[in-house]
């Protein structure tokens, strides 16, 4: 309960199938789970992956008192590895606020999130993982990232080049001044004139083509 | 096309502009493998976009493109193509920087600080001349652009054909490294004068107070832009953006005071405000 949609609803049917294929079991009772606060509408299927921690933890299938002190987010499959999510960042970024030991999540977000400095990021791919960690029977290692060397290395700007386009001189200057004062812009301009450039301003978009040629 | 190379001369993001671009797109899980976005944004909707796609929102609020666009370019080609609520919804987020989006319960603010660079045809044809269509059709074609819109833009263009010598030249322009240079520089003087201002970065965002501040005219420079709003029947609000373009013109010179010449250029850049062309 609590405003779920119809992705978190379906999660029942994915837990049960990964805990199966895990090894585990749903506890033959009646389950309640509430996502609290409960007028706030939750959606999407990272939920998956607390709401099965929550219930092995809670039948007594793991034994760990850690689980309250790590933010956990992830979708499961039907045979129990993880898949990505949408939004890893903000949460982080939360986790951090909230000060939290960790942030678990899908190994596919966890690039996304080590961005973000001072908390411990684990990547994980398989249900597995996440139960043998908090059992203390195997350690994660945190995702590290050097987020000033992932800003540097930034490639080229562009492949358009102001370079290609010929005459438009007023055109040009206005653009230079709407990117140094950061303004709006228009440009009223009869049909076609728009793209004055030569045909090799478009070679880098051919180069897929040449892979057709035997 | 010319606004497509725009994001070639922009100066490159900082470190915080880039962790705040990052987190929108993270909401749409359109970050993965590339871990932090460090490319400006350039996000070119089709006109064919509903309200809800380009502000944001949802039962579940979503970002919109503005949004995804942020400390970015938002490309609107063909703008009075696009239909008129979606134009108008765009106009507080432009004055704002944000957008505050509240479908049933709860309210979400996005980030939306985006540089709009709409290009349209002067005639539903597509030429300047009215040959082919009424001069209703065209007041209608125009008409699509309220004029709030319009005061939100700083800069107009006319593109007009380009000679044949030019085009048969084999000489190329200047490249977008050199312009991006000068660009780069302009910013940092913008960047020096804002130091106390901590909201503002660059001259298009400021209001009508800091305006007084930082864009105080020189009496030449005062006379002439008297005689011009005169002359060519310009509104108070144009009035205020022709000073942040002068200044920003100043700056790209290097130069501390707004002398004649760049008031005379920011003039030039106001021809939808004119007489006879909207109206």
């Amino acid at each position: 309960m609590g405003l779920p949609d119809n992705a978190i609803k379906e999660s029942n049917y994915r837990i049960a199938a990964a805990l199966q294929n895990t090894g585990y079991k749903l506890p033959g009772k009646k389950i309640t789970i509430n996502m609290a606060p409960a007028d706030v509408r939750k959606e999407g299927s990272a939920y998956d992956l607390p709401i099965a921690l929550g219930i092995l933890s809670a039948s007594g299938q793991i034994k760990t008192s850690q689980i309250g002190e790590y933010i956990i987010m992830g979708e499961i499959a039907l045979d129990g590895s993880i898949r990505a999510i949408k939004g890893a960042l903000p949460i982080a970024i939360q986790t951090l606020k909230d000060g939290f030991k960790g942030f678990i999540l899908p190994k596919e977000n966890a690039q996304e999130e080590a961005i973000v400095k001072g908390i411990d990021v684990y990547g994980v791919a398989h249900l597995n993982e996440v139960i043998s960690f908090f059992e203390g029977k195997a350690k994660l290692k945190p995702m590290e990232v050097n987020t000033r060397a992932l800003f540097e290395q930034k490639g080229k700007f562009s492949h358009l080049d102001f370079a290609d386009v010929k005459g438009h001189a007023t055109a040009k200057r206005c653009m230079e001044i709407a990117a140094a004062g950061g303004h709006n812009i228009i440009l009223i301009g009869p049909r076609g004139q728009e793209k004055p450039c030569w045909p090799n301003a478009y070679l880098p978009f051919c180069h897929p083509l040449h892979f057709l040629r035997p | 096309m010319l606004a497509k190379r725009l994001p070639s001369i922009l100066p490159p993001l900082t470190l915080s502009e880039a962790l705040e671009t990052t987190k929108i797109h993270s909401v749409l899980g359109r970050v993965k493998e590339r871990g932090l976005i460090h490319q400006r944004p350039f996000r070119s909707p089709h006109h064919t976009i509903s309200d809800v796609a380009l502000v944001g929102g949802g039962t579940y609020p979503q970002p919109g493109e503005i949004s995804l666009a942020h400390n970015g370019i938002l490309s609107l080609d063909e703008l009075p193509e696009f239909k008129r609520t979606v134009l108008e919804v765009m106009r507080q987020p432009l004055e704002d920087r944000e957008v505050t989006i509240s479908p049933a319960r709860f309210t979400v603010t996005y980030p939306s600080s985006f540089m709009l660079v709409a290009s349209m045809n002067p005639s539903p044809s597509g030429y300047f001349d009215t040959g082919t269509h009424t001069p209703i059709e065209t007041r209608r074609y125009l008409s699509k652009l309220s004029g709030p819109l319009l005061d939100r833009i700083d800069l107009h263009n006319e593109v007009e054909p380009v000679p044949f010598e030019d085009l048969a030249k084999k000489q190329l322009g200047e490249s977008s490294e050199s312009i991006r240079e000068r660009v780069t520089q302009a910013r940092k003087r913008q960047q020096e004068r804002f130091l106390k201002r901590p909201h503002l970065h660059y001259n298009a965002q400021m209001n009508a107070n800091e305006l007084r501040l930082f864009c105080a005219l020189e009496k030449e420079a005062l006379h002439l832009i008297k005689n011009a709003m005169k002359t060519l029947g310009l509104s108070a609000r144009a009035y205020d953006r022709i000073l942040k373009v002068a200044r920003t013109i100043a700056d790209l010179e290097n130069s501390k005071a707004i002398h004649k010449n760049h008031v005379t250029e920011a003039i030039q850049y106001r021809s939808l405000d004119r007489e006879g062309w909207m109206n």
